[in-house]
């Protein structure tokens, strides 16, 4: 059973090591930018790496599971690192090219809202918010120091965010801990609702909609979603968790309890069942551990830019 | 045990998980609660309700100390025996020196006194102790952890009911839901009948009427508080309000969030039992107890006040975030330090037992703060759940 320094020693050395929490290469993190100008610009698109991580957390969620089931896994932990990949977290390709055409896309949705944003390539910097989560304040805060001093070197004036997990750290704990980063504005915020349509290929026009947490409680957003999706023709399904009530999809625990995240993850899937539809989020982390027991899509697969 | 608390809970848990039979149990209590508390979207009244205890409560934590002084005297005009206790071992002296040993004492269902560890130091004491709520009895019988403020055995299954009353009770019948809690009435009925001791607790306390105020559906706790000769009221200090219609409130209130609908009973209590009815002569007791003796418990409470926990202490122990929390309804009672469970739990543990107890129990918490969207006393839980694991309240 891992305990919490093994986790939080694997995270740690993956970030100095590699500027990541789960060691994503530079190629992975910028591959779906190509013809994505580069900064200056008005307003400059910051991954925060969440979406370009759903591969690797899909991946970990499984080995972290599966080691924490075995004896001396602390030890495996360590070794699975220092054995540079001993640790199987190989993502999926499938999923990378799902999620590479989700960040293109929120790109196109941007401009066909008549914003020209730009992305910064393999320099961008990780948020910093799973170490928030995991309660390590000091390593939280210089990364969101290292964040906050590559935001100003860009010049933009908008930073948009496209998860709600980068939104909240830039938005809301920035400022408690290190300063506040330039105007932040998640990508709802600014998608205009009837500029979208329904993605071409999407082979259902029932959505049922899981709320992330944070978009739904702290962002307020879950309204804002919803007014995009059926702006864009579809019909929209409420489980009876949904909006500032929702019930969680498991991801906050993935790293600390794998087995207690995947049972809420598995109570979250039941729920969505008795639907119709297709289950759509708009948050990374529930993509990537609720769609490892189901179909689940996310918002920026089922629309595209054009009006209907 | 590896003296990793980290590693003790996350063992506890899986170890919960596993177990499908008490996982069954607990899927079946939530989604029962679960309809229960769907009763009371747009009820305006239970909003206006819980409206109006925010702002009770806030006024009662504002000048908390000068109210349970105002409490204490009120209290004693009216024949009770109070004692403010600071600590916990304060608090269990104090019951204890009331109690003695060698007798039998009938209990109802009371947060502060699992938090107090009171059934257990009162057995060893020499006592002869029972709960008589149905699911405390349960949990006695079992060794089991409490999994819910109110619902406290909602994680046993009938099944386990069934094998425990066999095994512990010599329960012989069937095992459908009303012949088992029969079983049960019957034994507890002799117990509290022959009672020395009845240890009751309260959902608030009125400080100028000298009153404390307890709701319940099964009438153990009225027949626990008047039929033994000594009543024992154990409490914390921050059930303390200013007004009886105050009290009144604060109980309604936790009975609606509770179960959707209001108590089966509301009792007050102010003071001993007794007669004037000849010749206006005071005689103690009429037929309920000769003596009330009030235990206000402390326990880190006060301490709490004007730091980041103090909206913590306006909780009423409806449980109504517990029920909604997806960790605490998969995990159960591993997700507590014995009395304060979930992400309420957490705070709760930070104020009675400090915030390095409470800080690995932070780690479970996933901050997903929906339940702060059911508690009606808007408490920001998973925020303050948060700011512990993150360090908060440590020395």
């Amino acid at each position: 059973m891992l305990d919490k320094r093994s986790v939080v020693g694997f995270i740690l050395d993956n970030l100095r090591r590699t500027g990541d929490p789960l060691a994503a290469t530079g190629e992975e993190l910028s591959s779906w930018a190509a013809g994505v100008p580069r900064p200056p610009s008005e307003y400059l698109i910051y991954t925060g790496h969440l979406y370009q991580l759903v591969p690797r957390m899909r991946a970990s969620i499984g080995a972290l599971r599966a080691i924490d089931s075995s004896p001396g896994s602390g030890l495996v932990l360590r070794l699975g690192r220092l054995a540079a990949g001993a640790l199987s977290i190989v993502p999926d390709g499938g999923l990378s090219s799902r999620v590479s055409a989700m960040l293109r896309n929120a790109h196109d949705l941007l401009r066909a809202s008549g914003i020209e944003a730009s992305y910064a390539g393999p320099s961008e910097p990780y948020s910093g918010i799973l170490l928030h989560d995991l309660g390590l304040v000091d390593p939280f805060r210089e990364q969101a120091r290292r964040v906050l001093d590559f935001l100003e070197a860009s010049r933009a004036r908008v930073v948009v965010t496209l998860d709600p997990h980068t939104t909240y750290a830039l938005r809301e704990l920035y400022p408690k801990y290190v300063g506040s980063p330039p105007e932040v504005r998640h990508i709802l915020e600014l998608v205009d609702p009837s500029a979208v349509t329904r993605r071409a290929g999407v082979g259902a026009e029932d959505l049922k909609v899981h709320d992330s947490c944070l978009l739904a409680k702290v962002l307020g957003l879950h309204g804002r979603l919803r007014e995009v999706l059926s702006s864009a023709g579809y019909r929209v399904h409420e489980p009876a968790r949904s909006g500032t009530r929702t019930f969680c999809c498991g991801g906050p625990l993935s790293s600390l309890f794998p087995r207690v995240a995947a049972e809420i993850s598995r109570r979250r899937m039941e729920q969505l069942s008795a639907l119709p539809g297709i289950a759509v989020s708009a948050c990374p982390v529930c993509l990537a551990n609720l769609g490892a027991l189901g179909e689940v899509m996310d918002w920026l697969e089922v629309v595209e830019a054009g009006r209907r | 045990m590896s003296g990793d608390p980290f590693l003790e809970l996350k063992r506890e848990a899986y170890r919960w998980l596993s177990d499908e039979r008490a996982r069954a149990g607990m899927e079946r209590a939530s989604a029962s609660f679960e309809a229960s508390r769907r009763l009371l979207e747009g009820n305006a009244y239970v909003e206006e309700l819980a409206r109006e205890v925010r702002e009770v409560k806030r006024r009662a934590l504002r000048e908390l100390e000068s109210l349970v002084a105002r409490a204490r005297e009120s209290l004693e005009r009216n024949g009770a025996h109070v004692v403010v206790a600071r600590t916990r071992d304060d608090a269990l002296r104090a019951v204890g020196d009331i109690v003695g040993s060698g007798k039998l004492v009938v209990k109802s269902k009371s947060i502060v006194t699992e938090e107090l560890g009171l059934r257990e130091y009162l057995r060893g004491l020499g006592n002869e102790v029972w709960e008589t709520d149905l699911g405390e009895f349960l949990l006695q019988i079992s060794g089991n952890r409490p999994s819910h403020f109110v619902a406290v055995s909602m994680h046993l299954p009938r099944e386990e009911v069934l094998d425990l009353l066999r095994e512990k009770l010599n329960y012989r019948g069937p095992g459908d839901v009303p012949s088992m809690v029969g079983a049960v009435r019957e034994f507890l009925r002799d117990r509290i009948m022959r009672a020395d001791v009845g240890i009751t607790g309260a959902n608030a306390v009125a400080a100028e009427d000298g009153a404390v105020v307890q709701v319940e559906n099964e009438g153990n706790a009225r027949l626990t508080g008047t039929v033994p000769p000594v009543n024992v009221v154990v409490t914390g200090i921050d059930k303390v309000v200013p007004t009886l219609v105050d009290a009144f409130r604060v109980a309604l209130l936790e009975s609606y969030y509770v179960g959707g609908t209001p108590p089966t009973y509301v009792n007050v209590t102010s003071g001993p039992s007794g007669t004037r009815d000849v010749e206006h002569v005071l005689v103690r007791p009429a037929q309920g107890a000769k003596e009330m003796h009030v235990v206000l418990v402390d326990n880190g409470r006060s301490a709490a006040l004007g730091t980041p926990l103090e909206e913590v202490l306006a909780c009423i122990r409806c449980g109504s975030c517990q029920l909604a929390c997806p960790v605490l309804t998969t995990v159960g009672p591993a997700w507590s330090s014995g009395a304060y469970m979930g992400g309420i739990g957490v705070l709760w543990t930070a104020i009675t037992m400090g915030a390095g107890a409470a800080r690995p129990l932070a780690d479970m918490c996933a901050e997903c703060r929906v339940c702060e969207e059911y508690c009606p006393m808007g408490i920001r839980v998973g925020l303050l759940a948060g700011e512990i694991k993150r360090g908060a309240g440590q020395t």
